[in-house]
């Protein structure tokens, strides 16, 4: 099936933060013969990562957001995220906070439609009114205190990029295809507050285990892993740990999943509506009857 | 022993000269270890309590050590320019040992727009039209964190701090700064003024001055010291000698700093000048000696190129042997007084410059003497006792007549002199600001005093507030501490600005509340304030608050250098900060450059101390060497005079008190003394062949005046090279210095011997080195009951008598008070009748006494008494011993007492 400009791209919109890239995993070490169907052509391989694992328009999941400064100093952030791709292809994504305390029931809601701009809006409980709009223009932000910026949340939309090979390389003695991303034009590097990037892709399954974010001169100053990868089925796959490391303000967040369901029960359209945060209501459990059934970090679909 | 120590050189020329070589070649072999070191560590005393509590605070919030580039253009905020400037952060940031650059191009806007908040880059990359570097002008300076703090406050100036990684390695600094210098140079066009500013920079440019100094001050030192000598001996023999002892004590020194690990600072850059200059002045009381000594070879009827040059030296080593031993370690006590220094900058220098006079003292006692007798002038100039001529000459003839006629009115116009110079001193400062070290016309200082006018000072200090409670400082009470913190600092009014969470969080609280100035203020709650924090990365807090909200840090910019102001106002904000922080907390006020100004307190304490021990050394000194507490006390007096003097020159021409200039005192006190010395030693010669303590004075200050006159000139001129330096601490210490050898010059010619008539010495080395006949003075009635010291001393505060055969000690008829004690050979007592008959009335020998009556009474001689063989006899005079009463009243009542017991056997 081809896809076409827009749903390719409401299919690659995907977080990070929830391990949104499908991956093929296979046993560490082991040799692995390459993904039959893709041509070594550099945008085949990564329309085909898309392709292969970006095909849940629900994702519910529970995650541990772990902050780590320079010295290693850690704290731990508890937050429930929410993933929905409507039928109209808009992409509709809510983090909640749940702990600690103090930031308890702080939102963020983020919408992406078909064009390149995003709208984000922030809910703070403590704050009167609660409801904040945010900046149309994030590039370069972080978010909500991680090292994750909104666009870094977002895989990028394929068509908006030039890909080239630069070579393969091993991680783990595991052969990874690395392609290098260019926006396409001016516009398209105007959505971005880096460069270029370097994805590493499996050369098996077409996973991306690691993306390396540049600057204008070419330089590393961000790194996206992702780690603990957990088949969802024959060709999907999803991490249930991911890493970004800012290298200039040596910090990073790692985000692991602690539960995750793929359901359509768990991300009701409602949830998205600001309406919705200011009855406080995205502080109550969405569907206790299906959270009971939910499976763990891994995915379960409904 | 001394004799034999001094002679050495002379008679074990080989043995000497071997030692020489082969200490030589050991110091050569510490050369290569040799460092130099500018770092600020050494000017932080070891001691200090906030060191811990600084490397504490700048582990949790981040080094205060960072360099700022800074940049100004009438014309910055365009797309040209800020593309530059975008160019210049990158290619700092590209640097390998850049941690981070801070500036407009990484710096997060926060800010409220209609109905919504914006946290974001104010630039990502350098806008490409007008109207986008107009926002992000205006986006920078709407942010109170930013402005004079990265961007001036008309715009035109911006900051980029560059962070760099911990280094260690002695040539980094020097490293950094060429590379950083290299980028900026590459922006330089671009703009109407960039440069950096910090450690680098500062180190680097320390580093640079010191080696010109090394290069410049001590050859200029050498040839001054050169011509002074030239000038007044027109011996070129005596001008090369200094030379070439100074030369061979640095090497010493040298190698011994590179085998200790002592590295050169910016004090010990002065250290070759020093020795040149300080050295010479025992080379040139040598040569001095060496002539008054072939003066008197040639009245001696000494012939023969050689055997003049032997007998002068021996007169020489004679004449000097004690006070070159003495002055040497006077010297070396004012130098080492502060080897116990807390402050590693004064302490290396005491140690370095000690082991110099040490070394310098070493090689002048073997190798001068050596020299003189080898190679030294033949022809004397002038006879012994005569009046010097040129400068020495009038300094005799001037201080003569005003000591002569006007003594008492010198004294009090000396007396209310100091006085007011003691008042003048009282106005000192102290500074240990490193950046007060280099000259004001410096573009350096320039760049800082800019740096603080557009933005703020680049000097920084944390105020640490800690609790035992994680997320504490998610508290608003708490946050409140900090806002009245700062509150109290800007009405302090010293320091540029500070910032804290507190100002983060007020900015945000503002924002959300539609930009109103009533809204910059802490959150009402705990969870407000969380909620508000989510907008800042962790990186853009870490200054300011612990990972755990447990410590929050108020960052403070200045660009104080008075240190004694800094002190003041930091221990005010100290106990205010305590105050307000509350018993819960516990607070900590440090930075390097608080901890740097601090130890100029310890340098003030430690110069109090370091002079108290040097007098009270020397004075112990000089009492034991001259036996007599009296004349220790008076030997201080022509010290302490020129540095009241100092002092006061100091407070009245506003030289505040630093590493440099504070040492003056004990170093120039160490070397003034040393006239005074000379003096004494010479006074104490000439009052054993007369009886008249004031011609005995006249003596002593016209063989004294030459030496003093050209040692102090020599030593000011020496010191007036430091002037050249390119540090203000070594120029002022360089200044103050060679005022204080000129103030010397006036204290030893003219205080000197007014205050030393007054006293008699007797030399203790005199008294040990005296060679008696111990059976016939210890059988001697005129010594009966007293100790061998006590004889000794006695025999030295009389008078010695040498008699060929046949000639009168006492002529019977006339009057005389003298009392003689026969040492050696043997005088009969004749006594003539009035037909010119003569009768022998008695036969004296060694241990006899005679002349006992004319002592006690003035009488007529009774009788003559003449030599029958070569007579060696003490005389001891009434009138002297009336004197020496005062002086020694222990022992001339003892002799009093025992004369009292041979009249009574007699009678």
């Amino acid at each position: 099936m081809k896809l076409s400009r827009h749903g390719l791209l409401l299919a690659v919109l995907q977080l990070a933060l929830c391990a949104g890239l499908p991956q093929v995993a296979r046993a560490a070490g082991a040799a692995t013969p390459e993904a039959p169907a893709v041509k070594r052509d550099a945008r085949a391989l990564m329309e085909a990562s898309v392709r292969r694992h970006q095909h849940d328009p629900y994702v519910y999941e529970e995650q541990a957001l772990i902050l780590i400064d320079a010295a290693g100093n850690r704290s731990v952030r508890k937050a429930r995220f929410f993933l929905r791709v409507e039928a109209d292809r808009r992409m509709r994504m809510l983090l909640v906070f749940d702990d600690p305390e103090e930031v308890r029931g702080v939102a963020l809601l983020a919408e992406r439609g078909a064009a390149r701009m995003a709208k984000s809006a922030v809910y703070l409980p403590a704050l009167a009114g609660g409801m904040v709009t945010g900046s149309a223009d994030t590039r370069g932000s972080h978010f909500l205190g991680t090292d994750f910026a909104i666009e870094d949340l977002v895989v990028e939309a394929t068509e908006d990029w030039n890909y080239r090979i630069e070579g393969t390389r091993e991680i783990g003695r595991v052969p990874h295809w690395v392609v290098r991303a260019e926006p396409r034009d001016a516009d398209a590097a105007a959505t971005t507050g880096h460069g270029a990037r370097r994805h590493w892709l499996r050369k098996d399954t077409l996973f991306i285990v690691r993306t390396d974010y540049l600057d204008r001169r070419g330089r590393l100053v961000k790194r996206q892993s992702w780690r603990d990868l957990r088949r969802i089925d024959a060709d999907s796959w999803r991490a249930d740990m991911v890493l970004m490391e800012d290298f200039r303000e040596q910090h990073k967040t790692l985000v692991k999943v602690e539960r995750r369901v793929l359901s359509q029960d768990y991300v009701p359209a409602a949830l998205f509506e600001p309406a919705w945060l200011q009855a406080r209501r995205h502080l109550l459990p969405v569907s206790p009857d299906a959270a009971t059934a939910a499976a763990p970090a891994g995915g379960a679909r409904n | 022993m001394l004799q034999t120590l001094f002679l050495l050189g002379v008679e074990r020329r080989l043995a000497s000269l071997l030692f020489i070589v082969l200490t030589t070649l050991v110091a050569a072999l510490g050369l290569p270890y040799l460092a130099v070191d500018t770092g600020f560590g050494r000017m932080i005393a070891d001691a200090d309590p906030g060191k811990q509590a600084w490397l504490q605070t700048a582990r949790t919030f981040g080094s205060d050590n960072r360099t700022i580039v800074y940049v100004r253009d009438e014309t910055l905020w365009t797309p040209d320019k800020l593309a530059a400037l975008e160019r210049l952060h990158h290619a700092l940031e590209a640097l390998p040992f850049v941690e981070r650059v801070d500036g407009v191009f990484n710096l997060r806007s926060i800010r409220g727009v209609a109905g919504g908040i914006e946290a974001r880059p104010i630039m990502l990359e350098a806008p490409r039209d007008q109207a986008g570097a107009d926002q992000a002008r205006e986006d920078a300076l709407y942010n109170p964190l930013v402005v004079r703090n990265l961007v001036s406050p008309d715009g035109r100036a911006v900051a980029l701090v560059v962070s760099v990684r911990e280094n260690d390695t002695g040539d980094f600094d020097r490293a950094a700064y060429r590379d950083m210098e290299a980028v900026v140079e590459r922006a330089r066009p671009a703009f109407t003024e960039v440069f950096q500013i910090g450690p680098p920079r500062i180190n680097a440019e320390l580093t640079a001055s010191l080696y010109r100094d090394l290069m410049v001050l001590a050859p200029t030192s050498a040839a001054l010291l050169v011509l002074t000598i030239l000038f007044f001996f027109r011996s070129f023999t005596a001008a090369l000698i200094p030379l070439l002892t100074a030369g061979l004590s640095i090497l010493w020194t040298l190698g011994m700093m590179g085998l200790a690990g002592i590295p050169i600072s910016i004090l010990l850059a002065m250290l070759p000048s020093l020795v040149v200059v300080i050295g010479s002045t025992e080379d040139v009381h040598m040569v001095a000696g060496y002539y008054r000594g072939l003066a008197e070879a040639q009245a001696g009827k000494v012939s023969g190129a050689r055997a003049m040059r032997s007998a002068a030296t021996r007169i020489m080593v004679r004449h000097l042997g004690v006070p070159t031993i003495l002055t040497v370690l006077t010297t070396v006590v004012g130098f080492s007084s502060n080897a116990f220094s807390p402050l590693g900058l004064i302490r290396d220098f005491a140690i370095a410059s000690a082991f110099a006079v040490l070394a310098n003292g070493l090689i002048t006692v073997l190798l001068v003497p050596m020299l003189l007798a080898w190679f030294g002038p033949r022809v004397a100039r002038g006879l012994p006792g005569a009046m010097p001529g040129g400068l020495p000459g009038a300094a005799v003839r001037t201080f003569g007549a005003l000591r002569h006629r006007y003594s008492l009115v010198v004294l009090v116009v000396t007396a209310m002199m100091c006085g007011g110079f003691v008042w003048q001193a009282s106005k000192l400062y102290v500074t240990n600001d490193p950046m007060t070290y280099f000259r004001g016309d410096r573009p350096l200082v320039h760049d800082t005093e800019r740096v603080q006018r557009d933005l703020s000072g680049v000097k920084v200090f944390y105020i640490t507030l800690r609790s035992r409670s994680p997320k504490a400082f998610l508290e608003p009470a708490q946050l409140e501490k900090l806002v009245e913190i700062q509150a109290f600092i800007e009405k302090q009014g010293l320091f540029d600005r500070s910032l804290s969470l507190a100002d983060h969080l007020a900015l945000v609280n503002r924002e959300f509340n539609g930009g109103k100035a009533e809204a910059w203020a802490v959150p009402a709650t705990r969870n407000l304030v969380a909620q508000y924090l989510l907008f800042f990365h962790r990186s853009d807090l870490s200054p300011y608050v612990s990972h755990d909200f447990s410590q929050a840090n108020i960052v403070v910019r200045h660009n104080v250098s008075d240190s004694r102001r800094l002190n003041r106002h930091i221990a005010e904000l100290r106990e205010a900060v305590r105050h307000f922080a509350g018993p819960d907390l516990q607070t900590t006020v440090t930075g390097e450059n608080l901890m740097i100004n601090a130890a100029a307190d310890t340098l003030i304490g430690g110069q109090i101390e370091a002079l108290g021990i040097v007098l009270a050394v020397i004075f112990l000194m000089m009492s034991l060497m001259f036996t007599s507490l009296k004349g220790g006390l008076i030997a201080l007096v022509p010290s302490v005079i020129p540095i009241i003097l100092m002092l006061g020159i100091m407070g009245l021409l506003g030289i505040p008190l630093n590493p440099g200039t504070a040492m003056v005192a004990v170093i120039a006190i160490g070397i003034a003394i040393d006239g005074t010395i000379h003096l004494f030693s010479r006074y104490n010669a000439l009052c054993r062949t007369t009886s008249n303590y004031d011609e005995a004075v006249l003596e002593t200050v016209k063989d004294e005046a030459l030496p003093v006159v050209a040692t102090s000139l020599a030593l000011a001129l020496g010191f007036g090279v430091l002037l050249l330096s390119d540090f203000t601490v070594v120029a002022q210490f360089g200044a103050l210095a060679a005022a204080t050898m000129l103030f010397s010059v006036f204290a030893n010619l003219l205080i000197t011997p007014l205050v030393m008539s007054r006293i008699r010495l007797v030399g203790l080395y005199d008294i040990l080195a005296m060679s008696m006949q111990r059976e016939v003075l210890e059988k001697s009635p005129l010594f009966h009951d007293m100790t061998n010291y006590q004889i000794r001393k006695a025999i030295l505060i009389s008078e010695l008598r040498e008699v060929p055969t046949g000639e009168l000690l006492v002529e019977q008829g006339t009057a005389g008070r003298s009392m003689y004690l026969v040492l050696s050979g043997e005088l009969d007592v004749v006594r003539r009748a009035g037909d010119g008959s003569e009768r022998v009335l008695a036969r004296l020998g060694p241990g006899q006494v005679f002349g006992e009556i004319g002592y006690i009474r003035a009488t007529q001689r009774t009788a003559d008494v003449r030599a029958v063989t070569p007579v060696t006899a003490l005389c001891f005079d009434h009138q002297r011993m009336a004197k020496d009463l005062r002086f020694f009243p222990h022992i001339v009542a003892k002799l009093n007492f025992n004369i009292s017991r041979i009249l009574g056997e007699r009678l």
